[in-house]
């Protein structure tokens, strides 16, 4: 019979594991914000469901609820598959023209992942084995599973393939990772569009030999480590492990993942329709604050929450914020959810000024939650940059005398200035080399620093020169530190100019990403063919992992996904990207709407780790194409 | 003391009297920070945390173990399960082709 429990009933639930399920306890445990749910995934099929541990803490109880990685394959699949039968069919049907090598493909780039991350499984099942015997029942029915969730989804994909752009805000709600496995649903199911689409279109033989030659490089640059990288709130979009098969299951599956968007967005080109765009933007954005909140409030709501709608990370768990009043809410990251609200904001705004259809009370009540979402996720690089971007397309959209038009900029960018002088109040001479004084307190390189006649080294005394002279023996610091320190004082000084490195700098310092990019410095230590070409997609391991600095636990990411980019692609892949984004800019920079979004988008980038997560990347990905939906658009109203 | 106790859960500097926390059912184990929190199965296939020797050496001498002693019938049984739907899928597929022929 189930208890409330507290610290005089542990002791009864400890002795009755495997009894008592979820539904069970949680009628007279609803309100008991003691305790804290968990999942634990070690679980067998029996107990899945079930109390498996209570434990008391200082903080609080833990209740361990059994998870089980086939029961949760299964019910979190079909949960979600019933969110994609709810999109509203068009009337195209494509399911015909899936042929049977499609599954072919698609089980053996699941096989891959599976082979390559094994030690990522291990860690949750220590039993689990990849092979395929008849009687290694585990594996056979996760790949079955696998088959089975494939062949319902193309019965669903077929007419509804040309609304899904439609629906891409909920992303941001039902984010799809599972709970066992470093899979996201979504990231599956496009890849499995993109292996339909390759076959059935013409294929670009220069772009598959160039992608092919390059990837020959990420294989030369592996380090072949069965590693278990600890993907934590990017979990089911970038890779667990350092081996062959898992970093070529990461470069067929991205290159297909790639596929996948483009051809729902061009197949979707006639079929986009702005109005439900944006009245899904405002429903996912209110739900993910409404949910945000009950989740906090609330702790077995906090855990279906998390089981249900995928969340790479639990929701927070109190409603009060962390880290300079940032409370993220049900996102694994307050930066990205935050940008996604002033990109709802940005974009309703946009399309107000197109004159399309005003919003309905609905949607303004849900634009207060949103606001309130913006608040809350204190991201103030994102709301300054949309302010900025607003007043600029007002400015030019709506403004025709030119005397009134150069006034308005003179006057906001000397503002602007105000304000960032005012809230940035760091001695001159930190800001050239802020970044690089946060990549040696970042780096491990105490012990070979000397100690001047005060006790202080040269990091304390941020003298990046004798750093340099200290780490001649050591060789503490990662290639990429020790580039940009010789770099800095060793040719900058002599400029009249500042040099790149302190400009680069003192934007770290003015948009608070010093440290981070510091951090990053410290960490990046890759060799010359590393550098020009990457890792390869999803491959952040080495980077993390393979030089040694205060930072190799928990996950401190780059927060830039232009430094990203650069892990992934080098710096190579970075010069294509950025050459592919002017020729479209320059293509379409008369499509105002298109130009500020992909604006903001870009702004941000440079100072967010938003492309690690799946959502934000397919968002992107819209937002670099949608002056292909805008032409439809102006046809249409 | 079982000998299994000390190669699971390891050597103990104090003396317990586990046969009274058998006794008790509603014992609560402490947690103790300088244990490493260890995985123990049973023959059912069912998994529990233990986070301190006293609670190690309580599950330990009543038959758990740090080693999967996995049943596999639950698994067999899911196996069959997916098989069945996978089946079922292939064959409504095929014969759904045929009628259109």
């Amino acid at each position: 019979m189930s208890q409330y429990v507290d610290e005089s009933t542990v002791g009864y639930y400890q002795s009755n594991t495997c009894k008592l399920s979820l539904f069970d306890i949680q009628d007279v445990n609803f309100f008991n914000n003691s305790v804290e749910f968990l999942p634990d995934k070690f679980s067998s099929i029996k107990c899945s469901g079930k109390v498996n541990g209570v434990d008391y803490f200082e903080d609080g109880i833990k209740i361990y609820i059994g998870t089980n990685l086939l029961i949760d394959f299964f019910i979190q699949s079909f949960f979600w598959l019933v969110f994609i039968f709810l999109i509203p069919k068009k009337s195209t049907n494509l399911s015909e023209n899936i042929k049977p090598i499609t599954f072919l493909i698609m089980s053996i780039i699941i096989y891959l992942h599976f082979l390559g991350e094994k030690n990522y499984y291990l860690s949750v099942y220590p039993e689990f084995e990849t092979n395929l015997s008849f009687s290694n029942f585990r594996f056979n029915s996760i790949m079955i599973t696998f088959l089975l969730l494939l062949f319902i989804f193309k019965d669903l994909v077929g007419s509804r393939l040309k609304n899904f752009i439609n629906y891409i805000p909920f992303l941001f709600l039902l984010v799809g990772t599972y709970n066992t496995f470093n899979i996201n649903f979504f990231y599956i199911l496009i890849v499995f569009i993109g292996v339909h689409s390759f076959i059935n279109t013409k294929k670009n033989f220069y772009l598959i030999s160039s992608y092919l030659i390059i990837a020959t490089v990420y294989f030369y640059n592996l380090e072949k480590i069965y590693t278990n990288f600890d993907v934590d709130k990017i979990k089911g979009f970038v890779n667990s492990s350092e081996s062959t098969p898992s970093l070529i299951y990461w470069v067929i599956s991205f290159y297909f993942f790639i596929y996948g968007i483009m051809y729902l967005i061009n197949s979707s080109k006639k079929s986009f329709d702005h109005i439900l765009f944006r009245k899904n933007l405002i429903w996912s954005g209110s739900l993910i604050v409404i949910i945000g909140i009950l989740s906090s409030f609330n702790r077995i709501l906090n855990f279906y929450f998390y089981y249900y709608l995928g969340l790479n990370k639990f929701g927070m768990k109190s409603f009060e914020s962390i880290q300079g009043n940032t409370w993220r809410g049900l996102s694994s990251s307050a930066e990205a959810v935050g940008e996604y609200f002033i990109f709802i904001i940005i974009f309703i705004i946009f399309s107000l000024f197109k004159n399309y259809k005003n919003l309905n009370y609905f949607e303004l009540i849900g634009l207060i939650f949103i606001s309130y979402g913006i608040f809350r996720a204190n991201n103030k690089a994102s709301l300054i940059s949309g302010v900025i971007l607003i007043f600029i397309f007002l400015l030019i959209t709506k403004v025709s005398n030119l005397r009134v038009k150069i006034f308005g900029f003179l006057l906001f960018f000397t503002g602007l200035l105000i304000v960032f002088q005012q809230i940035n109040d760091y001695p001159f001479g930190y800001y050239s080399k802020g970044m690089l004084y946060h990549a040696t307190l970042a780096s491990n390189i105490e012990s070979s620093l000397s100690l001047n006649q005060w006790g202080l080294s040269a990091v304390d005394d941020m003298n990046l020169g004798q750093i340099i002279i200290d780490n001649e023996n050591s060789k503490s610091l990662s290639k990429a530190s020790e580039f940009m320190l010789k770099e800095y004082t060793l040719r900058n000084n002599l400029s009249i100019l500042p040099g790149w490195i302190s400009v680069i700098s003192s934007i770290s310092v003015l948009i608070n990403r010093s440290e981070k990019w510091g951090i990053f410095l410290a960490k990046y230590n890759p060799d010359i063919t590393e550098f020009l070409f990457g890792y390869g997609p999803g491959q952040i391991s080495e980077y993390y992992l393979g030089h040694s600095t205060k930072y190799n636990d928990g996950l401190v990411l780059p927060h830039s996904s232009i430094l990203v980019c650069l892990i992934f692609f080098g710096l190579f892949g970075l010069l294509i990207g950025i050459t592919f984004l002017f020729r479209i800019i320059k293509k379409n920079y008369k499509n105002s709407v298109f130009t500020f979004l992909l604006a903001y988008f870009l702004i941000n980038l440079l100072k967010s780790d938003s492309l690690l997560y799946l959502n934000s990347f397919v968002l992107f990905m819209f937002v670099l194409n949608y002056y292909k939906f805008e032409d439809t658009q102006n046809e249409q109203y | 003391m079982n000998l299994n106790v000390n190669n699971i859960c390891g050597e103990s500097d104090g003396t317990f009297d586990l046969s009274s926390i058998a006794s008790d059912p509603n014992f609560v184990f402490e947690n103790d920070p300088n244990f490493e929190a260890l995985k123990l199965y049973n023959s059912e296939g069912d998994v529990i945390f233990v986070n301190s020797w006293v609670e190690c050496a309580n599950y330990v001498s009543g038959g758990w173990s740090n080693n999967i002693i996995s049943s596999n019938h639950d698994e067999l049984f899911f196996y069959f399960l997916s098989s069945l739907l996978l089946g079922y899928f292939l064959i409504k597929r095929y014969l759904s082709k045929k009628e259109k022929i």
